[in-house]
C-alpha cells in the first residue's frame, strides 16, 4: 500500500502570468485582455512587470541560504542554494513561457564566484551592484553551450562576456 | 494586490504611460468605465434618448487565451442621467449611486506547473542482527512540534506575520456598504433571501418586475435600507 507520494515540479505560478501566450523573450511579457461588452468585442494588451522593473528583494523573501553569511569554510562540492519563502518566486516575473521541454528560466540566478572571478561595480546612477566578469571566469565557469552534457543544467551568456552581467542577460542551456 | 499575497521586490518608478498599461503578475486587472452602468436597462443617456441597446453587459472575458472568472467593479453615477424618475424620485433618491462600472480580472491564485513527477513515499527496512546499545525512540507528537517550529519556515517573519497581533492591538472592523431590500409593508420583513441589492434602483427594478408580473400588489411591498429591517 501507498504511503503517500512526493511531487516534484519543473517550476510553479500563480496569477495572469500563467496566461502569457507570447512565447517571446522581451524585458516584460504581455497578456491580451479581451472582452465581449453585449455582441461588441475591445481587445487590449497588459504588460507585466518584468525583472528589468525590480531594483530590490525584501530580505524576507529569503527563508534559508546555504551556506550562511560570512561562512568561510564551505565545503567546495557542496551545493549553494537560497531557499524563498513563496515558493513561485523565482519564477515570478519571468517574461516567457514554458519551454517543449517544460522547462522556464527563473527570472533571478545565483552566481558563485571566487574573490578574484569578479569585478564589483557600484555606480550612484544605478541601483543595484553589479559585477563584471573576466573572459578566462567565463570560459571556466560556463561551459560550451553549444556541446551540452547529458542532463546537466549550465549557464551561457551573449557574445560579448566582459560586460556587466545583468542577470536577465543569462541565457539557460541544457 | 490580492490579500494573503506579498510583493517581496522593490520596483523601480515605472512612467504611467497612456498607451501601455503595465500589471504586476499576481495582481488584480480592473477595467472599469463612467460612461454608463453596466446589467440594468437604462431609459435614457444624459438628455438624449437612445436608439440601440438599452442594457449593457460584459459577458465573456478572455485573458491570453482562456476565459476567466470576474469580480465586480463599482462606480459612483447619477441616477437622473439615465432614467426617468419623477420629481418625487428626484427630491428623495441619493444623487449618486453605486452601480457596476466593470470587472475586475485575475489569474488563478492557485499554483500552477505543466508537469510533474512523482516518487512514492517508502520506509526503509532495517534488519537488527543483535542488541546494541541504541535503542529505537518513537518520537513524541508535542515534541516533533516543537522541533518543527524551530525549521526554516517556521522561523521566517512572513510565517509569523498571520498570528503576530497588531501593534494598536485593536481588532479590525469592517463595515459592508450600505444595502436595499424589498420588504413587506405591513411587517418590515425581507421578502426574500435573493432580494438585497447594492443599490436602491436595482431594488427598484425587481419591486416594479414583482409587481408587473402580478406576484405581488404593489401596496404590499416596499424598498427599504437594509438596517430598516424588522429582523
Amino acid at each position: 500500500m501507498s504511503i503517500a507520494n512526493y511531487s516534484f515540479v519543473p517550476w510553479l505560478r500563480r496569477g495572469i502570468s500563467n496566461n502569457i501566450t507570447v512565447p517571446v523573450s522581451q524585458l516584460r511579457a504581455s497578456v491580451d485582455v479581451t472582452l465581449t461588452v453585449n455582441s461588441h468585442t475591445v481587445s487590449n494588451s497588459v504588460e507585466l512587470i518584468g525583472p528589468g522593473d525590480i531594483t530590490g528583494i525584501n530580505s524576507n523573501a529569503i527563508v534559508r541560504t546555504d551556506p550562511k553569511n560570512w561562512v568561510t569554510d564551505f565545503e567546495p562540492n557542496y551545493f549553494p542554494f537560497i531557499e524563498f519563502y513563496d515558493e513561485d518566486f523565482p519564477w515570478r516575473y519571468t517574461p516567457e513561457i514554458p519551454d517543449a521541454n517544460h522547462r522556464l528560466r527563473p527570472w533571478l540566478y545565483l552566481l558563485v564566484l571566487e574573490e578574484n572571478e569578479f569585478e564589483r561595480i557600484s555606480s550612484a546612477d544605478q541601483p543595484l551592484t553589479s559585477v563584471k566578469l573576466s573572459q578566462d571566469t567565463v570560459a571556466a565557469a560556463f561551459a560550451d553551450p553549444t556541446k551540452p552534457g547529458p542532463g546537466r543544467m549550465c549557464m551561457s551568456i551573449p557574445p560579448s562576456p566582459a560586460q556587466a552581467v545583468h542577470p536577465t542577460m543569462l541565457r539557460w542551456t541544457h | 494586490m490580492p490579500s494573503g499575497s506579498n510583493l517581496l521586490v522593490t520596483l523601480k518608478t515605472i512612467e504611467p504611460n497612456e498607451s501601455t498599461i503595465i500589471a504586476h503578475p499576481c495582481g488584480i486587472l480592473n477595467v472599469s468605465q463612467k460612461l454608463v452602468p453596466l446589467n440594468m436597462s437604462i431609459d435614457k443617456y444624459g438628455n438624449q434618448s437612445l436608439s440601440g441597446d438599452a442594457k449593457f453587459s460584459i459577458s465573456k472575458v478572455v485573458l491570453g487565451s482562456e476565459q476567466t472568472g470576474t469580480g465586480t467593479v463599482k462606480e459612483e453615477f447619477a441616477p437622473g442621467q439615465y432614467f426617468e424618475l419623477s420629481d418625487a424620485e428626484k427630491l428623495s433618491l441619493r444623487d449618486f449611486e453605486k452601480y457596476d462600472s466593470g470587472v475586475s480580472i485575475s489569474g488563478s491564485g492557485s499554483l500552477k506547473a505543466d508537469y510533474v513527477a512523482e516518487l512514492e513515499v517508502e520506509y526503509e527496512l532495517k534488519y537488527l542482527h543483535k542488541k546494541t546499545l541504541f535503542t529505537l525512540i518513537r518520537l513524541n507528537l508535542d515534541l516533533f512540534l516543537a522541533f518543527v517550529k524551530g525549521n526554516a519556515t517556521g522561523k521566517s517573519k512572513l510565517a509569523a506575520a498571520p498570528k503576530v497581533p497588531s501593534v494598536v492591538g485593536t481588532q479590525k472592523v469592517q463595515i459592508s456598504p450600505e444595502q436595499f431590500v424589498i420588504a413587506g409593508t405591513g411587517d418590515l420583513q425581507l421578502l426574500d433571501e435573493a432580494f438585497v441589492f447594492s443599490s436602491e434602483r436595482e431594488a427598484r427594478l425587481q419591486m416594479e418586475e414583482l409587481i408587473s408580473s402580478g406576484k405581488i400588489l404593489s401596496k404590499n411591498i416596499q424598498v427599504i435600507p437594509s438596517y430598516e429591517l424588522n429582523v
